[in-house]
């Protein structure tokens, strides 16, 4: 290569390199983003009982939106409200789907998807609120290391006892109570004998008069059965039936003349006298983050299970003229809600 | 004139420099930019760190007074159910009862309450998820809460998971007055999360607090409370428990994942806990991250510009070099007209100026040099022409010398054999008697006469030689045959004079290739000659051996031997020692004619003595042949 040739290439190589760093210093500090679609995450909410809607449920939708989960945009939520009949099979269809995880509400449906996922090599997550216990009904090794592919939130544990303390402060009159127990619910088995202890216990033991029912047509018999008087008041006793029956008992009791009482406000605000359980909007809040923890990567078996015992206490003014009872003025301001 | 190299282009010293060049200035500007942008992160960075820790302290320390003003207020309520009831007995009970109740929905912190009478009984439990108990209780004198409580006023329990979930810790307050019962509150420490959330900083960061042994009460990752994970092991938190500081606000650590961490604490007084306010070290160093890529790019900007200018420079400063050193190139090949054209008057200039001055008296040198140079070569030419001249003549001269010694041979010997024959057939008496007298002349006559022959014939042989006109005819020949020969010539003579004879040859030096005619005239020359010098009862020992690739043949005798002066001498035409002329024999030109003979075989011939000693001549045949 000639001198002159090398020597122009030079000059070229050098007038390159100047507008080069002109340029480097020009762009000095600008800053490019660039934002990656993700694929939409699918998550399967099951709850067995079509008359009512869980309050968890609109909790855990509200705070999976403050966590960044925006339905439509990159969470799919799929809602299903079932009959009892419909837990296994729509659970079974979540798992077919491939669901990122399934959210399951009360008892039957959290059996129905924990069957469903059963001897999975790769079993779908499933998030369970507020179930009974999830130790003592298998659903977790531990609540600290659950162990499987369940985890969740569950709230206060069997408060039956508490409900016919509260029973009887509300309703001094209360002496006989036609308590209703499904002998077919597991959890009958376990509730009755705390229930009997606690009407023994009470300052002004209660007597019990305890039928069973198994479906609507047993409760409208039993109802039907009760002379004036018999009882003072009906009490739902099984979980099966809370879950399944309390509307049709609040409009068999009304009819009957007599209180029931109820394990949630919501069906205090239908007619029940009061309701004495867990405040299911933490929890659903609380599940929201199980939900958010497992779309995100982390396993179940990971996350310990978190009890939410919050209580409160609803009572119906309404309810309580019509039935010609007087809550006594101590009990009005103790009650967390009062629908009047 | 002076061509005949090519002019060579320079091998690229220009590029070489402008990478000196390169590399200096580049390491310069790069060193530059680095320090500075190395010092300025450095500030930046611990700026950073020190603004960062204090909003962590500051925040810490929120959350502690915070949890330490819920912690009074819930000691407040406590206190004010630690009041003696109105009523007595069970009616008193009743009361307390009813009062945990409006407490228990009043603070949902509270998720339990009981009374301990004076005798540590437990007389009321009050619950929401158990039914209400009154009188009858458990004895609970022996516990700390009610122990510490009734001697300090006030107790806090240690934190406990209840029923291996949610942290929750036991406060007991004494009755003041005369009953000194105390009043137990189960706290759900639940309550401490959202308190403690609210001091996070930035958008990783975030707050947890542990109590004194390290369990975490709190934390953003529910998990690691619900674990009932315990802290104690972080440097931070090991730190924070046992150093004696309340607070600190220059610290790092690490989070339970081993990620670098900035943190800050804060102790809560009554409580004996800990609130630290965390935040990953990476966003600590996020916001530098602009200032590193701002670094960088103004290295790379800066690099591309020096490059750029360290070529454009070096190619100023290379250019007028580069002309010096073609025209040097040019004027080293001979192009003494060559001059240098830099435009520049700086130093290159005058150094260009200098070399063309150079050039000049080096061109005028050159020419001056070159016609001097015709001259002499002219001069030279003519020498040589005469002396080629004068060569000729001297070899036809030695030609002619030759010549005439070969033709004066043949004619002196002619006549003398005429001499030789005549006085042979006078001595044999074949023409009659002859007298004593002429006898003993015609002996004289032919002995002078024999003389005069042999003389001739070494003329003759030796002048063949220097002519070029002996032919050796070469062929393998037996040594000791030769040396045999030799001897039995001499050994009349020797043993008339009174001389031993001695031969050893040994059988390795028996066959040698040459002229066997020739070498037998050596052998015969030196046999003689030693004979000849060597007093009676003296002794000549002829050896033949081979070494180094020779064979070497050696005649010794115990004559009066050599001056060393002589040794070369004798090998000349016509000299001989004193002895040789004391003698009267010999010719003195046998040692010259062997000397010649031997040399055309190759070989050498030589003499060891000394005077009084002896004389010892060697001579050599190469192996080899001729």
């Amino acid at each position: 290569m000639s001198i002159v040739t090398w020597s122009f290439r030079a000059s070229r190589l050098a007038i390159g390199a100047i507008i080069l760093s002109a340029a480097l210093l020009t762009g000095c500090g600008s800053n490019a983003k660039s934002s990656a679609g993700q694929p939409i995450k699918r998550v399967g909410l099951m709850h067995v009982g079509t008359d009512h809607v869980p309050p968890s449920l609109e909790t855990l939708e509200a705070r999976l939106k403050e966590l960044g989960w925006t339905q439509g945009q990159n969470i799919n939520l799929i809602w299903r409200n079932l009959e009892p009949g419909q837990a296994a099979g729509q659970a079974r269809a979540f798992v077919r789907q491939r669901v990122d995880a399934i959210v399951a509400f009360e008892d039957q449906s959290i059996y129905a998807a924990q069957d469903a996922t059963a001897g999975m090599k790769d079993p779908v997550p499933i998030v369970f609120l507020h179930p009974s216990d999830p130790v003592r009904d298998g659903l977790v090794k531990s609540l600290d290391h659950p162990g499987g592919n369940l985890t969740g939130v569950f709230g206060p544990r069997d408060v039956v006892a508490k409900q016919l303390e509260l029973y009887e402060l509300l309703v001094p009159r209360l002496h006989r109570v036609l308590t209703l127990v499904d002998p077919k619910d597991p959890a009958t088995k376990r509730l009755l004998p705390q229930y009997r202890a606690a009407a023994a216990q009470l300052p002004r033991p209660l007597q019990l008069d305890i039928r069973n029912a198994s479906s609507a047509k047993d409760l409208k018999s039993i109802f039907r059965s009760l002379h004036p008087g018999e009882v003072d008041g009906a009490f739902l006793l099984s979980n099966v039936l809370a879950l399944n029956f309390t509307s049709l008992t609040i409009r068999l009791a009304q009819r009957a003349h007599l209180p029931v009482q109820a394990r949630r406000k919501e069906w205090v605000q239908k007619g029940a006298l009061f309701s004495y359980g867990a405040d299911l909007g933490p929890i659903g809040r609380a599940g929201a983050r199980y939900v958010d923890s497992i779309l995100r990567g982390t396993p179940p078996a990971d996350l310990s299970v978190e009890e939410v015992p919050t209580v409160e206490l609803a009572i119906n003014l309404k309810t309580a003229a019509k039935l010609g009872i007087k809550f006594p003025q101590d009990m009005i301001i103790r009650a967390d809600k009062v629908y009047r | 004139m002076m061509g005949g190299r090519s002019v060579e282009a320079p091998a690229r010293p220009h590029r070489r420099l402008i990478w000196k060049y390169v590399v200096v200035v580049v390491t310069l500007v790069a060193a530059a930019i680095v320090s500075v942008g190395l010092t300025e992160l450095y500030f930046s960075y611990q700026d950073s760190k020190r603004a960062l820790t204090q909003v962590e302290r500051d925040k810490a320390s929120s959350a502690a007074t915070s949890i330490e003003q819920l912690t009074q207020k819930l000691l407040l309520e406590l206190e004010s159910v630690a009041q003696p009831p109105t009523e007595q007995g069970a009616a008193g009970l009743k009361e307390r009862n009813d009062d945990f109740h409006r407490l228990l929905d009043r603070d949902e912190l509270i998720s339990q309450l009981s009374y301990l009478d004076a005798s540590g009984k437990e007389q009321v439990r009050t619950s929401p998820l158990e039914l209400d108990r009154i009188g009858q209780g458990p004895d609970l004198s022996r516990s700390a809460k009610f122990i510490r409580a009734r001697a300090e006023h006030q107790y806090f329990g240690r934190v406990y998971f209840q029923r291996g979930s949610r942290p929750h810790m036991t406060i007991s307050v004494a009755e003041r007055g005369a009953g000194r019962g105390v009043v137990v509150a189960v706290i759900d420490l639940s309550f401490v999360t959202d308190v403690i959330a609210r001091a996070r900083v930035g958008t990783t960061g975030y707050a947890y607090a542990v109590d004194s042994r390290g369990f975490v009460i709190t934390h953003p990752i529910t998990n690691l409370v619900l674990q009932h994970t315990n802290f104690a092991k972080l440097p931070q938190v090991r730190a924070a428990l046992h150093g004696s500081v309340k607070a600190s606000a220059d610290s790092s650590g690490h989070d339970q994942n081993g990620t670098k961490v900035l943190s800050a604490y804060e102790t809560i007084e009554p409580l004996d806990w800990r609130v630290f306010v965390e935040e990953p070290l990476s966003e600590v160093l996020a916001p530098l991250k602009a200032a590193i890529w701002r670094t960088a790019l103004l290295l790379v900007a800066f690099l591309t510009l020096a490059i750029a200018t360290s070529v454009l420079l070096a190619r100023r400063l290379v250019r007028p070099i580069e002309s010096i050193q073609t025209a040097a190139a040019k004027i080293g090949s001979g192009s003494l007209n060559q001059r240098i054209e830099v435009p520049s008057n700086d130093e290159l200039g005058a150094l260009a100026e200098e070399f063309n001055r150079m050039a000049a008296q080096l061109e005028e040198s050159y020419s001056s040099l070159e016609q001097k140079v015709q001259e002499r070569t002219q001069e030279l030419a003519t020498a040589l022409s005469d002396l080629d001249e004068k060569s000729r003549e001297l070899e036809a001269a030695s030609r002619h010398k030759s010549e005439f010694l070969a033709n004066m041979s043949h004619e002196l010997r002619t006549p003398l054999n005429a001499i030789l024959g005549f006085s042979q057939v006078l001595r044999e008496r074949l023409f009659g008697d002859v007298n004593e007298k002429q006898a003993e002349y015609l002996d004289d006559i032919l002995t002078s006469a024999h003389h005069l022959l042999a003389l001739i014939n070494d003329i003759l042989d030796l002048s063949k030689v220097e002519a070029g006109q002996v032919e050796l005819e070469v062929a393998p020949f037996s040594l000791r045959e030769a040396l045999e020969g030799g001897l039995v010539m001499v050994r009349e003579r020797a043993t008339s004079d009174g001389v031993q004879v001695a031969l050893t040859a040994l059988p390795d030096a028996d066959v040698v290739t040459g002229d066997e005619r020739r070498i037998r005239q050596v052998i015969f020359n030196l046999l003689s000659n030693a004979v000849k010098f060597t007093p009676a009862g003296g002794a000549v020992d002829v050896s033949a051996a081979r070494a180094n690739g020779e064979v070497r043949v050696s005649v010794a005798d115990t004559g009066p031997g050599i001056a060393a002066a002589d040794h070369e001498r004798i090998f000349e035409e016509f000299q001989q020692t004193e002895a040789g002329v004391e003698q009267r024999e010999g010719t003195g030109l046998g040692l010259a004619l062997s000397k010649r003979l031997v040399e055309l075989h190759g070989g050498r011939i030589w003499v060891d003595s000394e005077l009084g000693h002896g004389s010892t001549f060697v001579f050599t045949l190469p192996t080899g042949g001729v």
